[in-house]
């Protein structure tokens, strides 16, 4: 009897065990799925870090930046003609540059990106790209014969390069270490007006070309063959008023400023004129294009940078200051 | 901005647009500069940013004109929104290191000219990052003669088309103001009144 009863009651414990792991493996399945059905809803911002006030020279007015893996910041200073690099506490390590249009000199420094080894920095003035050691050194400048509007280092062999030439239509050049153009990335079939065709671009690490023009309300996606895959108007700007300027018909207003991609290739773009907030509206989008949220920015910058961990570095005090802020991700599921 | 510095890149603009003929004329600009200066200015040197007192006394001790004296001196009025436009003062930045010695320093000022509606936001703040761009923008091309911020809007109708130089001849017969960038010979223009 007593055999009978205790196989029994190991029979209910089975049984109960049985009944907990499948319930567990529900709730495990539906949490799963529940997350994969979430998106984001919103995304807060946290200042984490303020470089450059009224009173010291660290910053005159920063126009590049990028962080390396060792999260050290580098920043390309247009009014003292400067390259800085800071600690990640935003302590000023190193400066580097003066006014001239010779090695490791500047006239109008602008956008900066860095591979593992080096520090690319591209001179409004001045032809070609400078490269750097992560000691600010100067090492060599590389040879280029378009003019640079915005570019993006893949590797220390290749460099994805928008440029603006008034005669030919809009492309992503490649070029490698030498300068010279391996293959490039169409993504207008036809020659538009005198600098519309001007993008703000960033690469995945599929590959995947994303753009933002400048003067119209047009954000693409093209794969790495330079198939059209999506496009987007986000602001239902139907044109942008163009005006004539000497022998020049120019656009008069910014749509998109900037783009930059986060780890998980979400889209940030950086609106203009356009936006609700001029220069503080970053849109998010999916990398199917969806637009998922609207970030508004504390204060009107000219660009957006992520870094590595997806930290959000932006202008503040009309350039004497960079911040750098976390983002909060908040999902909420589709539709409620 | 782009605007602005195509239009000046152009050849739209006359070449010297104003002239002050008349010697009464002259002085009373000069005087309402002086009282501009003793009044509300706030100047930088590139050794240091002085108090509006000690600059004032600077300027007396040095930097005022002697308008009897056969001397030419400059007036940069230089607008801050070209500070976002650094290839629109490549050109003053140009002339001024071909500029004669005494003219790099005490024959020399500068008039810093601001919009008026960057007085609305916050005084303190505005006035703040414009005098720190001043004062990068002093220490890296290494201006020697002063800068005063025209926190008054006393200048701003001086530059309606952005930086400039006037120059008051030595002949004290006429004043002309050239606009950045220079065009074509303007340089060899500035340089050949000066020596």
């Amino acid at each position: 009897v007593k055999i009978k009863s205790s196989l029994e009651m190991g029979k209910k414990v089975f049984g109960m065990v049985l009944l907990i792991r499948t319930f567990l493996i529900f709730v495990f399945c539906f949490q799963v799925s529940s997350l994969e059905a979430k998106d984001v809803y919103k995304i807060d911002l946290e200042e984490i870090l303020s470089i450059g006030t009224l009173d010291d020279d660290a910053i005159f007015q920063w126009v590049g930046v990028s962080v390396d893996l060792q999260k050290q910041i580098y920043v390309s200073d247009a009014m003292d003609y400067s390259l800085k690099k800071f600690d990640p506490q935003g302590k000023l390590l190193k400066k580097t540059g003066r006014r001239g249009q010779g090695p490791g000199e500047f006239l109008a420094p602008r956008f900066l990106d860095s591979s593992e080894k080096y520090l690319y920095v591209i001179d409004q003035n001045l032809p070609g790209i400078q490269v750097f050691n992560k000691n600010l050194e100067f090492i060599f400048r590389l040879p280029l014969k378009l003019p640079v509007v915005d570019f993006k280092v893949l590797s220390d062999d290749e460099i994805a390069v928008a440029s603006l030439l008034s005669n030919r239509s809009g492309a992503i050049y490649i070029i490698d270490a030498e300068g010279e153009v391996i293959r490039s990335i169409q993504f207008t079939d036809k020659k538009s007006p005198f600098m519309m065709d001007l993008v703000s671009f960033d690469i995945g690490v599929s590959g995947h070309l994303y753009l933002a023009y400048t003067f119209q309300d047009k954000v693409e996606k093209f794969d790495a063959q330079g198939k059209k895959l999506w496009s987007q108007k986000l602001l239902k700007v139907n044109k942008v008023e163009r005006k004539k300027v000497s022998r020049f018909v120019v656009p008069t207003e910014i749509v998109y400023k900037d783009v930059a991609l986060d780890r998980s290739e979400r889209l940030y773009i950086l609106g203009g004129s356009f936006s609700k907030n001029k220069g503080r509206d970053v849109y998010v989008l999916s990398p199917e294009g969806e637009l998922l949220t609207i970030i508004t920015l504390p204060e009107a910058s000219h660009c957006i940078y992520l870094d590595s961990q997806d930290f959000l570095y932006a202008r503040a005090n009309e350039g004497i200051t960079l911040k750098k802020y976390k983002l909060h991700f908040v999902y909420d599921s589709k539709g409620s | 901005m782009q605007e602005k510095h195509l239009k000046r890149n152009g050849n739209k603009i006359p070449d010297p647009n104003f002239q002050i003929t008349n010697k009464f004329q002259y002085v009373k600009f000069a005087v309402v500069l002086i009282l501009f200066l003793v009044q509300f200015g706030m100047t930088y040197s590139p050794k240091e940013s002085t108090t509006l007192f000690s600059s004032i006394s600077s300027l007396y001790q040095s930097h005022i004109p002697d308008l009897n004296s056969n001397k030419s001196f400059l007036l940069f009025v230089i607008d801050f929104d070209d500070f976002m436009c650094l290839s629109c003062l490549e050109s003053l930045i140009d002339l001024y290191n071909f500029l004669p010695s005494p003219f790099k320093k005490e024959k020399s000022w500068g008039v810093l000219i601001y919009k008026k509606e960057r007085r609305e936001e916050d005084k303190k703040t505005a006035l703040g990052v414009i005098s720190k761009k001043l004062r990068g923008f002093v220490k890296a091309n290494r201006i020697q003669f002063p800068i005063l911020v025209d926190s008054n809007q006393i200048f701003s109708s001086l530059s309606e088309e952005g930086t400039a130089v006037i120059l008051f001849d030595k002949d004290q017969k006429s004043i002309k103001k050239y606009l950045f960038p220079l065009k074509k010979g303007q340089k060899k223009e500035i340089l050949s009144f000066l020596f």
